[in-house]
């Protein structure tokens, strides 16, 4: 096995100092942030890390300074010819990845959160995100409930559509949670469904200052959508947390994409998830191929979505002690908050959400679109 | 000739603390400079997407210029091309045969632009209101009711986070790469401010009022008129800059965050230092501020963090714009100053 890797490794100093012989590496390019937002953006370095080690590729990555650079920066590094695959991460790409797709149809690009436009060269890597967030729904919701909470809230980032999917399943989740603890608990209120758009993923004060509106107002379980920007809303739960006395919540946020609980331990109760890494991971695969471009949906039936479980706390955990993080304890301790935090809420919650995830799974239960502006609208307006 | 010699050891100084700040940092200087000079001049594209980033800088910059040569700190160049940008693609909403829809749409921004610095002249000539003041006011109110506008009202059905594209008939023909023909906007505009200023009674009024306004006073020259014609001038420069942004640059929208237009209305000032106030010097500059720009995006391709590139890109315009400001400062009789040498 050690001889094997030596080899390989011989294998590509050689082939790098051969001239013609370019190594082969994977790029990928951020629209907005970049690098340690712990959301989005460190998912896909995550699934290219895996790819770039299991394929014996280099990893690039880089992050757009302005939208201004988006089609200049895809077209000069199309133009290297150096790149397997350059990934565009992020929806801001929108309009100029098919662009440079077209300029440059020998290069490779995947479009993290985007289709394909039909273009062979393209893969477009989306999720049904309404899935994780319907998971945070019904979990928020029945939390709220338990507390006598008027109202569940969300931080968004931009509105485009791979969140106004996150914020659709949201508010079906919470309503649904509202009809089925009335009949299986109870009589309940109306809960209101809270979301404010900052309109940018890279403003953690603009988070923060959106989710202190939002407590004040009574949502007290807040789900963040946005990327950076919602890590403004786990210090302010957590802040409002402490200053009641409290070691855990409510309040509670919930995390995006990654399982963030690790960030404020004891105060974010859950993450939907969106593989992200997996996505990535699966373009590289296709781009070291033949098949021409495609669209990959990833849902919970590809485990590509959903809601965080204990096993996922534990891998993120570890990867942030590994990646450096400074946690607000010893690993163990740190867990422990967070799992202690999850069992201190009322056993039905997690009944509930069981319930929600089988009928999900076994495609019972349908969650409205969100692709466009008049769709998000119909859902706003169904589910206020 | 000595403003040449000037801004070379600027540039010079401005380089060598950039490659400090990259070599603190443990990078190499001299690959991250090779990397941005081969990334914004290396090949045709390069060059075209440098040009395509100064052609609006050109505009801005000669707003400021225009009212610096009148003696006036104009920083209304923002507001105006935020304005200039949403007024030409709303122009989209209604529809008109190709060529004209464009040339209508240019001169409606125009006229916004102009009538936005109306009030900045009113409020100085009537009620003595400085226009560094009245600019930033006008600039904040600019700012809202385009982001209203972008977000409310012009926004894409698909994809929220632009408004719809200016359609085909409206925009500039592309010329090479992200470079269009709307670069006949910014070099006519330079060269016509050019010859107005050097060339033109009205323009020598101006650069007269500029230097000493007492003495064009007592000359027979009407200040009022001279500052009005500056502002006015100003305002339409600055808002064809952002119109050839939305209708002469791709995506040929704005987006929701109005990233895509930026801050080029305030990079405008750092172009017209750079350029001396001269329209032929901010040629120069803004080609200079483009080369920084696109350069630096490639060195963030080359592995360059962005916040360093930011940080080498603000020491070196800071030293090509030093000279001019200093000069600035120097020349234009602020209350401040007056009390230090009382002080003194």
């Amino acid at each position: 096995m050690r001889l094997w890797r030596a080899a390989l490794v011989a294998l590509g100093v050689v082939a790098l100092a051969t001239p013609g012989f370019a190594a082969k590496k994977i790029c990928l390019y951020f629209d907005q942030t970049g690098p340690g937002d712990l959301s989005f953006n460190d998912m896909a370095i995550l699934g290219a890390q895996r790819a770039a080690q299991e394929f014996g590729l280099i990893l690039e990555m880089t992050t757009a300074a302005s939208p201004l650079e988006f089609l200049s920066d895809l077209a000069s590094l199309a133009e290297t010819g150096e790149y397997v695959l350059i990934v565009g991460v992020g929806f801001l790409l929108f309009d100029a990845l098919p662009e440079a797709a077209r300029l440059y149809p020998q290069q490779k690009f995947a479009f993290v959160d985007g289709p394909n436009f039909g273009l062979p060269n393209v893969i477009g890597l989306l999720f049904k995100e309404q899935e994780g967030g319907a998971l945070a729904g019904v979990v928020a919701a029945l939390v709220a409930l338990a507390h006598g909470d008027p109202a569940v809230g969300a931080v968004a980032g931009m509105e485009i559509p791979p969140v106004w999917r996150y914020e659709a399943g949201y508010r079906f989740g919470a309503y649904w949670a509202v009809d089925w603890y009335r009949k299986n608990v109870g009589p309940a209120p109306d809960l209101r469904v809270l979301v404010t758009y900052v309109g940018r993923f890279d403003d953690p004060a603009g988070g923060k200052v959106a989710t202190e509106a939002l407590l004040r107002a009574g949502a007290r379980n807040i789900l963040g959508i946005a990327g950076a920007t919602h890590l403004g809303t786990f210090d302010a739960v957590e802040e409002a947390g402490r200053a009641a006395g409290r070691t855990y919540g409510p309040p509670f946020a919930y995390g995006a994409d990654a399982a963030q609980e690790y960030i404020k331990p004891g105060f974010i109760l859950g993450s939907a998830r969106k593989r992200v890494d997996t996505a990535v991971y699966e373009a590289v695969r296709w781009a070291l191929g033949k098949e021409p471009g495609f669209n990959l949906v990833l849902g919970i039936a590809q485990e590509g979505t959903g809601f965080s479980t204990e096993e996922d706390i534990r891998t993120f955990v570890e990867l942030a002690v590994k990646a450096g993080y400074p946690l607000a304890g010893t690993p163990q301790q740190v867990l422990d908050a967070i799992l202690g935090a999850r069992k201190a809420m009322p056993e039905y919650v997690w009944r509930a959400l069981a319930e929600f995830e089988a009928l999900l799974r076994a495609g019972a239960i349908k969650l409205p679109d969100a692709d466009t502006a008049e769709q998000i609208a119909e859902v706003r307006a169904r589910y206020p | 000739m000595r403003a040449v010699l000037e801004s070379l050891v600027a540039l010079a100084l401005g380089v060598l603390v950039g490659a400090a700040v990259m070599a603190a940092w443990g990078r190499d200087p001299w690959a991250a400079y090779a990397a941005l000079f081969t990334g914004a001049l290396g090949n045709a594209r390069a060059l075209a997407s440098t040009l395509s980033r100064a052609l609006p800088l050109v505009l801005t910059g000669l707003t400021f210029a225009v009212g610096a040569r009148a003696g006036l700190f104009n920083i209304g160049a923002q507001g105006q091309m935020l304005l200039g940008a949403v007024v030409a693609l709303s122009c989209g909403l209604f529809s008109l045969p190709a060529g004209l829809h464009l040339a209508v749409a240019l001169a409606l921004a125009g006229l916004a632009g102009a009538l936005w610095a109306l009030p900045v002249a009113l409020l100085k000539l009537g009620r003595g209101v400085n226009e560094v003041i009245s600019t930033i006011m006008l600039n904040w109110i600019a700012h809202w009711l385009t982001l209203y506008l972008v977000v409310q009202k012009l926004s894409d059905r698909v994809v929220g986070q632009r408004t719809f594209t200016a359609p085909l008939g409206m925009r500039f023909p592309p010329l090479y790469g992200e470079l269009t023909w709307s670069f006949l906007v910014s070099l006519g505009t330079a060269l016509f401010l050019f010859w107005f200023l050097w060339y033109h009674r009205q323009g020598y009024e101006v650069r007269a009022v500029g230097l000493n306004p007492k003495a064009a006073r007592a000359a027979g020259i009407s200040v009022p008129r001279a500052l009005l014609v500056a502002l006015l001038l100003g305002g339409v420069s600055a808002a064809w800059a952002g119109a050839i942004q939305v209708l002469g640059r791709f995506p040929y929208a704005i987006t929701s965050d109005l990233a895509n237009l930026g801050t080029l209305g305030f990079d405008g000032i750092a172009v017209a230092l750079i350029g001396r106030n001269h329209p032929l010097g901010i040629l120069g500059g803004a080609f200079f501020f483009g080369v920084l720009a696109t350069g630096a995006a490639r060195m963030g391709l080359r592995g360059v963090p962005l916040e360093m590139i930011q940080i080498v890109q603000g020491v070196i315009v800071v030293a090509m714009a030093a000279p001019e400001a200093l000069r600035l400062l120097r020349r234009v009789p602020l209350p401040i100053r007056k009390k230090e040498e009382v002080a003194a």
